[in-house]
């Protein structure tokens, strides 16, 4: 637990988290070929709307490919997870996942936070539940997908982490 | 070509469509030459060249409509698969997902973890990736995603498989190409422990419009 004292940030332990405050995360991500069709094709999704140019062609969806939703919401998450979930020792769950607009090859998304909730967690005293809402937003400021996320976070009073690098030898 | 040629095409020979056939003036999409199954070229010393109708070829169909699905029945999806440390990296640096629980071993360990957690976005991702020819490939725009639990984490060399449950099926008043399908899946590891399940629904079409 002490050998590496700098590997995440101060600003995003449990107590730095209350209900209301809002983030809007700093990078947003362009979702190219690595992102739509080969994480697609990893994770075995077989739907061929997301890696064939020609699938709907002419259809009522659009010309083009559609980018598998969850692909859209993990970028979106991942997008936060340096303010949520850096100090993370777990995530505990999704809810009320939504895609509400198609996303293409191409989009950039930018994504945006609010926390709804804060708990102790009795299993955990070293730790808190934080509940968040997230939003993906397009180039056009377009939400296209939205989730709320609870993660289990360290508290910065029980992170051996924080307190410093161990005294090394020498030392006085 | 005449049909004793195309027998003797038979035997010992494989066909590859291809389009690169040169020295002819028909058209070039829809054909094919025949090489023996070494790879060479047959006797004649040049590719034979025939006409294929493609179109006539019945497709292999995949997915399931909307009437295939009744409330209470049980699928088991296809092929499961086990989760490398080389996917984890990939899609967690992919979707900017550069937490050290994902990415750095020693810090893992450091909070007990035998190796890094597989980024639990990934599991979700592959567990819907394994339910999608039996659930939602025959079309219909995914709606959501409810009541999401990672039970335990999932660490890189285990292998998930995954079944869903239908929890309802019902017509949309407003779509009568469609119907409304919700289903509970679960996915488990190589022990058979749950490590995580959830509620999802889709607009499924209908082999039969209303």
């Amino acid at each position: 637990m002490d050998t590496h004292p700098q590997l995440t940030g101060r600003s995003n332990y449990f107590e730095d988290f209350s209900v209301g405050q809002r983030m809007r995360h700093f990078r947003s991500a362009t979702i190219g070929e690595v992102e739509n069709n080969c994480l697609t094709k990893l994770v075995m999704n077989t739907a061929q709307a997301h890696w064939n140019e020609e699938a709907l062609r002419g259809s009522p969806l659009g010309d083009g490919r559609l980018v598998f939703g969850l692909i859209t919401g993990s970028l979106t998450v991942g997008l936060t997870s340096q303010d949520t979930a850096e100090n993370a020792l777990e995530e505990l769950g999704l809810d009320e996942i939504r895609f509400r607009l198609p996303v293409h090859p191409g989009d950039t998304i930018t994504a945006f936070s609010e926390v709804l909730a804060t708990e102790d967690s009795p299993a955990a005293p070293h730790a808190g539940v934080v509940r968040f809402k997230h939003w993906g937003r397009n180039q056009h400021g377009q939400v296209v997908c939205e989730l709320e996320r609870t993660v289990l976070v360290k508290r910065r009073s029980h992170d051996h982490l924080d307190a410093g690098p161990p005294p090394r030898e020498g030392d006085s | 070509m005449s049909a004793a040629r195309q027998a003797t095409a038979g035997a010992g020979q494989q066909r590859f469509g291809c389009g690169l056939v040169s020295g002819t003036d028909t058209p070039l999409r829809g054909r094919e030459f025949a090489v023996t199954s070494s790879g060479h070229p047959t006797q004649a010393g040049r590719p034979e060249v025939t006409e294929v109708d493609f179109d006539s070829f019945p497709v292999v169909a995949k997915g399931r409509r909307f009437e295939d699905f009744e409330q209470g029945q049980v699928l088991w999806h296809h092929w499961g698969r086990t989760i490398t440390s080389g996917d984890n990296a990939l899609f967690s640096t992919a979707t900017c997902n550069w937490n050290p629980l994902h990415l750095n071993a020693e810090y893992a360990r450091a909070l007990g973890h035998p190796d890094v957690v597989v980024n639990p976005m990934l599991v979700l991702c592959t567990v819907v990736g394994l339910s999608v020819e039996d659930l939602s490939e025959a079309g219909g725009p995914f709606l959501g995603m409810q009541d999401v639990v990672f039970h335990q984490p999932l660490y890189p060399g285990d292998t998930l498989t995954a079944g869903s449950e239908v929890v309802s099926a019902v017509g949309s008043s407003s779509r009568p190409r469609d119907g409304i399908v919700t289903w509970r899946t679960e996915a488990r590891n190589q022990h058979g422990e749950l490590v995580v399940s959830y509620r999802r629904t889709n607009l499924v079409a209908k082999r039969r419009p209303d």
